[in-house]
């Protein structure tokens, strides 16, 4: 049951890149929304870390029920990070990142219940929106604060932010011998 | 005499009756008390006692690190560690010891992290009642709800970083192949004594030595004839030199990772023909073809004068093939350790 092989590396990674989504995701929120940056870091760190347990719960309950190559694949994945199933991973990225796109949204109303904030003033902005006339036909709805609009794009950010760091790591690994 | 117990008195007895000094000294004698019972088998009332010493003990270390100067030295950066350590004691006593067991339980670190922050969590919930000075329920403030929401979050992860830790355990001991391997390419997992990739080459070595040794022993010397049987029966002997040459191995789990082969041998001449040895890895390599060792021993005819043939020169009845004749007897020369890769 004990044994020398730690994940330290998830661990150092997995911590990095939480804070770095945070980080990227609660500037978003912040520019998006025009909320205060107390608030949006709020906010982006309950998500974060919301997605990322349910994504290890997830992966918990799925690892077990993979079909046997598939299990293969994941521990020469893990194990030696050769990825030998290339369509399965880039097919995994879109569920993923609306999977945690999903969480994110959901996590936030969740967290406006358990603090008791009153909900973003979606309605009202439009009812605003709608009383400046042309000048608000024009616009598009992209003007609007909505805030599934930015959760969107803070997720994008932070998605793009951790995939940049994981093509660095591999592009420039110290190529290994064939051991 | 007197004096001696009243010292002994003054240093143990607590400040007052009720404190954690009280809850401490109660575990303790508890522990005492049950170290002393003996029974039988399911031991009822030794667990009985043991688990009122564990109850006192945590509960002990439970108020003392709620004292104000042990709080403020347990507290980091803002943020108060000490239910953590009553968290760890919980976990022991309830997935450790229970048993009887020597290390706690996986159970027992994956609800470390989790219970230790509902302990940190929970005095939050209370207040004390400004009539009757009695603790009640409250709703905690909205930073304290947010403060609470990502204390848990947090730690909840961490249960997940342990329970991934013995997850690579399950994989190894399901995969031991894996176990050979080279992580350093890894994202995820880190070893602090890689295999490296020398002294498995060396074990693979001693593995393609002992086998020409056998070889040799089997062969050397022998007469030709059974050289020629030896190698025509070669599906039956090369199963036994495999297990002789793993046997006079040192034990070592890694051993078993090097497989030894003998393919066919060609014949180079009428009375000389060349037997590769190989040694395959078997462990999972970073790339997915193989690599392995190899030898090749030169197993050839050789002519011997001595004794036994001046033997036969004056037995009475000669055998049938011509005594004249030196024996022919077998010969071994095993050659040089190459390195293969890419095979498999």
């Amino acid at each position: 049951m004990f044994t020398d092989v730690l994940p330290l590396r998830a661990i150092l990674y997995q911590l990095l890149f939480i804070v770095l989504a945070i980080a990227v995701e609660a500037f978003t929120l912040q520019r998006y929304l025009g909320i205060g940056r107390t608030t949006s870091i709020q906010y982006a760190a309950t998500a974060n870390l919301l997605s990322t347990v349910i994504g290890w719960f997830l992966f918990f309950i799925t690892e077990p029920l993979l079909p046997p190559d598939w299990q293969q694949q994941l521990l020469e994945f893990i194990f030696f990070n050769a990825a030998t199933n290339q369509p399965l991973l880039i097919g995994l990225a879109l569920p993923v990142f609306l999977g945690t796109f999903i969480v994110k949204l959901q996590s936030l109303d969740w967290l406006d219940l358990i603090l008791g904030n009153k909900k973003p003033a979606e309605a009202e902005a439009r009812d605003v929106a709608k009383f400046r006339g042309r000048a608000a036909q024009r616009q598009p709805f992209a003007n609007v604060p909505s805030r599934a609009l930015a959760v969107l794009w803070a997720n994008a950010a932070s998605f793009s932010a951790i995939a940049l760091i994981i093509l660095i790591r591999d592009v420039f690994a110290i190529p290994k011998s064939a051991f | 005499m007197r004096e001696v117990f009243k010292q002994v008195r003054d240093r143990i007895k607590p400040p007052q009756p009720a404190s954690w000094q009280t809850l401490i000294l109660l575990s303790i004698f508890s522990a005492i008390v049950a170290s002393i019972t003996s029974g039988q088998s399911p031991q009822i009332a030794q667990r009985i006692i043991s688990s009122f010493g564990w109850l006192f003990l945590i509960l002990g270390v439970w108020w003392f690190t709620y004292e104000d100067g042990v709080k403020k030295k347990l507290t980091f950066f803002n943020f108060f560690i000490g239910p953590w350590i009553v968290g760890a004691l919980i976990c022991i006593y309830l997935f450790g010891t229970v048993e009887g067991r020597p290390m706690p339980t996986q159970a027992a670190f994956i609800s470390w992290a989790p219970i230790s922050s509902i302990i940190w969590s929970s005095p939050k919930f209370v207040k004390s009642d400004p009539k009757t000075r009695s603790p009640v329920y409250t709703n905690p403030t909205v930073s304290r709800r947010q403060e609470i929401i990502l204390v848990l979050l947090s730690n909840l992860i961490l249960s997940c970083w342990f329970q991934f830790y013995f997850q690579i355990g399950t994989w190894l001991s399901e995969n031991p192949n894996l176990r050979g391997g080279d992580f350093t390419r890894s994202g995820f997992v880190w070893r602090p004594n890689p295999v490296d990739r020398a002294s498995a080459i060396s074990r693979g070595v001693t593995l393609l030595d002992s086998a020409a040794q056998i070889l040799e022993e089997q062969l050397e010397g022998k007469p030709w004839s059974e050289v020629e049987r030896w190698l025509e029966q070669r599906d039956q002997q090369i199963p036994n030199l495999r297990r002789q040459a793993q046997e006079r191995l040192p034990q070592a789990s890694e051993n078993n990772l090097w497989n030894l082969e003998v393919p066919a041998p060609s014949q180079v001449s009428e009375t000389v023909y060349d037997l590769p040895l190989q040694a395959v890895w078997t462990g999972v390599t970073a790339r997915s073809n193989g690599f392995q060792l190899s030898r090749t021993c030169r197993i050839a005819q050789g002519r011997k004068q001595g004794p036994p043939a001046q033997f036969q020169f004056e037995s009475p009845a000669p055998p049938a093939t011509s005594p004249a004749r030196p024996r022919l007897i077998g010969t071994v020369n095993c050659g040089v350790i190459s390195e293969v890769e890419g095979t498999r």
